[in-house]
């Protein structure tokens, strides 16, 4: 609130202005959904569906794969990019954030030509007898694809913030490269890597586009909650609505635990 | 979010501005002359100077149509246009379920064409319709088969690698495809969703093959059990067995016909005693804009060469324009 405060005084009327109408821009949607749940007779009926349930699973359990695969591969990766400056790598820097400006129902089409049975790597995935269109693998790797890039760049920007002259100090004090990346960057970076982590994790539990291409639709198998709000929306806008509300109470604690984390972290290492 | 259809057609008013102002100008002094002042300002439509015309429709006219209607429905539009220049058609394709929804919470269309009743008659229960729906075409549920993953179990089946099935449908040609083999472990089906219409029709089939004594009795089951997708519309259902990743799926008869489809894909028709006939109903909606745009059209879709268009897309004409299901 101080912030926003601060920053009212130094833009005046203007900066007021903005602050109210964006509010009430993002907030009035999201009040609409609240109050045609609320509207609802039928609200904790529509949840208790087996069906339901079973896209609540398959969406928690995939997304949290997704963000492990994500970090792990994503913050070596990251930390390469944050201290590189080569050619190759820049392109591969921009390269990274593709993922971002294309269209969901684009990242499907391009992992089912790449991926799919009748794609690049399909035979050599076949001979090996895998195949993963309509799987909950190929659900995880949508999700990957498109929620990949929101951790990487948050993380290469908080290993940018980490001076090379600490970790350098560190080192000549005889503190081992692994012990220096622990003890000094890792903490120094948490908070960016924990925003990292919150928003790549947003946007894979959202993830829809990409999904219902390269993954398709079917109950239990590959029907994340954003596939059945989308396949209840067919039939029945109270469902879809009771739907939306159970995914953004889950991304809302999920946000907030995360921003706790990320606050306590952020003042004690500093 | 969009999976549908959405297919926008830029108007085709011929005249720019200048056009416009000179045909606004001759109509004035023209309803000077007659002395018959209207009471409107609206130019007068072209041919206006041999005297008495019936009003000719223009405007804009938006078509709420089933995806599956996507080709037929396109040359229609220009069809129209060409012997309506003063209407300008925008067609909406998605899955009738979908197009009902939005029609429901507020969308404005001059024109709805569904792919089933159900979809229609909520439609006219929420008090959207305005008159009588009517039939103006007929389609076919098939089963589609990729022709390369059809090559493929043919050769097996040949080689006997295979086990041999238990029952088979009908036996044509020795090793040929048939409807039975799309029960084999394995085989990768997608169907539309059971809201949409072609899903619905697809269970029906489906449910009907099961019961039915050439199939064996648990075919439904082990059919079911391959399926690995919904869709959300007949389109999406067709694209997935054209590019393979999907095995078989059921779609209409008129999705097969497409030349991007039809190179990739292979249909099997569904005995007649075991198949359903898809109804197809029109009608104009209370929300249109302009309501004679709206009636000229169903006319259009009705008439001889409507029906002409329809056909050249694999659709079989209405058996009577009754309202409600036959």
């Amino acid at each position: 609130m101080r912030n926003l405060f601060r920053a009212s005084d130094y833009w005046g009327p203007v900066g007021a202005a903005s602050t109210v109408i964006y509010t009430l821009f993002i907030g009035l949607p999201i009040l609409a959904l609240l109050i045609k749940a609320a509207g609802q007779e039928s609200f904790i009926g529509s949840l208790t569906g087996e069906p339901v349930l079973q896209a609540l699973r398959l969406s928690l359990i995939t997304s949290s794969i997704s963000i492990l695969i994500v970090i792990g591969v994503g913050t070596p990766f990251a930390r390469i990019l944050a201290r590189g400056n080569s050619l190759p790598l820049r392109v591969v820097d921009h390269l990274v954030e593709l993922p971002i400006v294309l269209p969901p129902v684009v990242s499907g089409v391009a992992m089912l030509l790449a991926f799919g049975r009748q794609g690049i790597l399909g035979p050599a995935l076949s001979g090996l007898g895998i195949s993963l269109p309509f799987t909950a693998a190929a659900v995880i790797f949508a999700q990957v694809f498109v929620a990949a890039p929101f951790y990487i760049r948050a993380a290469k920007l908080g290993f940018q913030s980490v001076a090379r002259e600490y970790e350098d100090i560190s080192q000549t004090l005889g503190v081992s490269p692994w012990a220096t990346f622990r003890r000094l960057t890792l903490p120094l970076a948490g908070p960016s890597l924990l925003t990292g982590i919150a928003l790549a994790w947003a946007r894979a539990i959202s993830e829809f586009g990409a999904t219902i291409m390269f993954a398709g639709n079917l109950t239990g198998k590959t029907q994340t909650m954003p596939l059945a709000i989308m396949s209840a929306l067919e039939t029945s806008l109270d469902t879809a609505v009771a739907l939306s509300v159970l995914l953004l109470v889950l991304a809302l604690l999920v946000l907030i635990a995360l921003g706790l984390i990320t606050r306590r972290r952020g003042t004690a290492s500093l | 979010m969009n999976q549908g259809y959405g297919h926008f057609r830029a108007g085709s008013y011929t005249g720019g501005v200048t056009a416009g102002i000179i045909i606004a100008l001759a109509g004035i002094v023209l309803t000077a002359a007659l002395g018959c002042a209207t009471g409107t300002a609206a130019p007068l439509p072209a041919g206006a100077g041999t005297g008495a015309v019936a009003a000719q429709p223009k405007g804009e006219l938006t078509v709420f149509a089933a995806a599956s209607l996507s080709g037929a429905f396109e040359e229609m539009a220009d069809a129209f246009e060409g012997a309506y220049p003063e209407v300008s058609v925008v067609i909406n394709f998605d899955g009738s379920q979908r197009l009902r929804t939005q029609l429901e919470h507020g969308a404005r269309a001059g024109v709805f064409a569904s792919a089933d009743w159900e979809q229609m008659d909520a439609v006219a229960a929420a008090g959207l319709v305005a008159g009588q729906p009517v039939n103006f075409a007929r389609n076919q549920p098939v089963f589609l088969v990729n022709s390369a993953f059809a090559a493929k179990l043919e050769q097996q089946k040949a080689a006997g690698s295979a086990p041999a099935q238990a029952v088979a449908a009908e036996r044509p040609a020795a090793g040929a495809l048939t409807l039975a083999d799309l029960a084999r472990p394995g085989v990768k089906i997608v169907l539309a969703l059971p809201e949409a219409p072609v899903g619905r029709y697809s269970q029906a089939v489906i449910d009907r093959m099961g019961e039915s004594p050439l199939f064996g009795p648990d075919y439904r089951n082990r059919l079911m059990d391959n399926v690995v997708s919904r869709e959300t519309n007949v389109r999406s259902v067709a694209q997935k067995v054209a590019l393979g990743e999907a095995d078989a799926g059921m779609t209409y008869h008129t999705d097969a016909l497409p030349p991007y489809v039809a190179q990739r894909v292979r249909a099997l028709t569904i005995p007649d005693s075991l198949n359903v006939t898809a109804h197809y109903p029109i009608a104009t909606l209370r929300e249109a804009a302009a309501p004679e745009p709206a009636r000229a059209f169903i006319d259009f879709v009705r008439s001889a060469q409507g029906q002409a268009i329809l056909e050249q897309y694999g659709f079989q004409p209405p058996l009577s324009p009754a309202t409600g299901a036959p």
